[in-house]
């Protein structure tokens, strides 16, 4: 009997009931803007996060970091006063609970970091709840960035192979770089741990603005 | 999420270019069959007699804005990643103010000037040459009203962000106004008929 | 066999301002709102933005000056808005794009529809010159006030007021305002 009546009227009327109509549905239908309730397919990230959980080991961020080539936001996700005292060049602050308020955007590239992997993983569950695209995790965190980056083990031996001192170069200008020092310790000494922070010395070449800085006018 | 397309790397800015020239095919299309490539046409809407210009911009924004809701609460589309201008309230205001005056005056608006254009109209040549004459004064003038050109800011706000209400209430609010308004510009058109008539 | 004729038959606009009848031969606004709706809508989804048409002018603008005087360019911000970082044409750009491609689907409309015709659009009372005037003047007024406003009817009122945007609904509640304050002091042009 609705149909009918439905039926009865131009054409142009019967749009504007279905407009009505949903608009009032959509009342009830959730806020666009906001991201507190979120439809999780518990099943899908269950599967995804075996294979997807994108791993990034310190050096390749060292490397990317050394050629300025990076085309992904590194989101420090500490509190603000380890923050100040040291972060890896180029990093944000946005601490776990702020993660979802921030500005950061479902299609960027987003390498999370935090002490080591707890606050990482969970940030990068709750971003994908949220079904954000390219979100990455740097594996082991500020502990590994410590121990190999900043202040890599040293395996003096008096004779060195080439490769052997290959390697040992190049870490030690990538801990150069960076501010740190090589740790001069046999294996078993643990003192390289507690060494201190380096202060944040930007290194001359890391521009911190990123590099993709291309923003197209999208106005009228 | 996988809308919209273009922010999720689906194609490159190449192909975005030839995207926007068939988009831009259909937008004049939809918009010359509206009559809009006619400023006499154009110009009805502010003397009564052919309400048009309204009935087609809100009836398309209700539709857009409808579309835009459940394509989002569906997941489809990430309207976060959909581009708006921040919002200057003065400037657009007064900006308004004058483009609606230029509009009456001028018979066209940017978009439907290039409609003309295309089917001949020697008046909308005129009325783009203005209208870049108009934007050279702005840009000549810019150095002075800098500080005004940027006042009011308020950001990239939406009506349901600024009076804190439902954005599914304010959609129907603007539903239910959008038939109003038809329903009166029904009306108008009607009356100013009947007028003319009786002249 | 399906009737296009029927869909496209409409001619004389010459009376646009008389008569209801001769509207009828004009395809139903609402059709024709739903359908640039949907328009926008894809353009939405398709690119996350919306549609424009004033950038154009601005673009062209800001090329002519930069051409005559790159000095005066150089220090002005908005001329600079338009013309990129110099990696490539301001003109490789998405509005251009679509504009040209509005300029190509009006003509194709007109042409089905019989309404191409290279002639001047005006009420009885007026004589082309003074057209030609008000079209420019006119035009100006447009420019100087999209360009405050960052945009036009197209970018500002039918995007942002899709997407509710503040300032997009204030512009174009404006636009009415301003359009019916002034419509009595030029209605020799049209009427």
């Amino acid at each position: 009997m609705i149909l009918k009546i439905f039926a009865e009227y131009p054409p142009r009327k019967r749009l504007g009931l279905v407009a009505i109509l949903l608009g009032l549905i959509s009342i009830f239908a959730g806020n666009p803007n906001g991201k507190t309730m979120t439809k999780i397919n518990a099943q899908e990230i269950s599967m995804i996060s075996s294979k997807e959980i994108t791993k990034i080991a310190v050096d390749e961020l060292a490397n990317d970091i050394i050629k300025s080539k990076f085309d992904y936001r590194l989101i420090d996700l500490r509190d603000a006063k380890d923050y100040s005292e040291y972060n890896i060049p180029s990093s944000e602050n946005i601490e776990v609970d702020q993660i979802l308020n921030s500005d950061l955007e479902r299609n960027e590239n987003i390498l999370l970091y935090s002490d080591n992997d707890i606050e990482s993983t969970q940030a990068w569950f709750l971003l994908k709840t949220q079904d954000y695209k390219g979100v990455n995790v740097l594996r082991g965190g500020i502990e590994s960035w410590k121990k190999e980056i900043l202040f890599p083990a040293c395996s003096c031996n008096k004779t060195p192979t080439i490769e052997q001192k290959h390697k040992h170069d190049k870490l030690l200008a990538i801990s150069k770089f960076f501010g740190g020092s090589m740790n001069l310790v046999s294996e078993n000494n643990t003192d390289g741990q507690n060494r201190k922070m380096p202060v944040i010395k930007t290194p001359a070449k890391v521009t911190l603005k990123k590099a993709n800085g291309k923003k197209k006018r999208e106005g009228c | 999420m996988t809308a919209p397309f273009y922010k999720f790397g689906f194609f490159n800015d190449e192909i975005s270019l030839i995207i926007a020239f068939a988009i831009g095919i259909f937008f004049g299309l939809v918009l010359e069959k509206g009559g809009f490539g006619s400023a006499r046409m154009l110009a009805a809407q502010f003397y009564f007699t052919d309400m048009r210009v309204f009935k087609v911009m809100f009836t398309a924004i209700v539709t857009a804005m409808i579309g835009l809701f459940y394509l989002s609460w569906m997941g489809f589309l990430d309207l976060s990643l959909v581009y708006y201008g921040d919002t200057y309230l003065i400037p657009q205001i007064l900006g308004g103010l004058i483009l609606g005056v230029g509009f009456v005056v001028g018979g066209y608006c940017p978009g439907t000037s290039a409609v003309a254009i295309s089917t001949g109209r020697i008046d909308a040549i005129f009325y783009a040459l203005g209208g870049m004459f108009g934007i050279l004064v702005f840009g000549e003038l810019f150095p002075y009203i800098t500080e005004f050109f940027y006042s009011t800011y308020m950001g990239k706000i939406n009506l349901p962000t600024l009076l804190n209400i439902n954005y599914g209430f304010i959609m129907l609010l603007v539903i239910l106004m959008a038939i109003g308004g038809f329903t009166a510009a029904e009306w108008a058109e009607k009356a100013m008929l009947k007028k003319r008539e009786g002249e | 066999m399906l009737n296009f004729k029927k869909w496209f038959s409409h001619h004389h606009e010459d009376n646009a301002m008389e008569g209801h009848l001769t509207q009828k031969h004009y395809t139903n606004p609402y059709l024709i709102g739903l359908l640039l709706g949907i328009v926008l809508l894809s353009t939405f989804v398709i690119m996350g933005r919306g549609l424009g048409a004033s950038g154009v002018l601005s673009t062209t603008v800001s090329v002519a000056v930069d051409k005559v005087a790159p000095s005066h360019t150089e220090n002005n911000e908005f001329y600079q808005g338009y013309l990129g970082d110099g990696t490539k044409s301001p003109f490789k750009d998405w509005l251009t794009f679509s504009i040209i491609g509005t300029v190509l689907g009006g003509f194709i409309s007109g042409a089905i529809s019989g309404r191409n015709k290279l002639m001047v659009e005006k009420g009885p009372r007026v004589s082309s010159k003074k057209r030609f005037l008000f079209a420019f003047v006119g035009g100006s007024l447009m420019g100087f006030g999209a360009k405050m406003a960052r945009g036009c009817t197209s970018g500002q009122a039918l995007t942002g007021g899709s997407l509710l945007s503040v300032g997009g609904w204030a512009f174009m509640i404006m636009v009415f305002v301003g359009a019916y304050a002034m419509a009595y002091f030029v209605r020799r042009q049209w009427t």
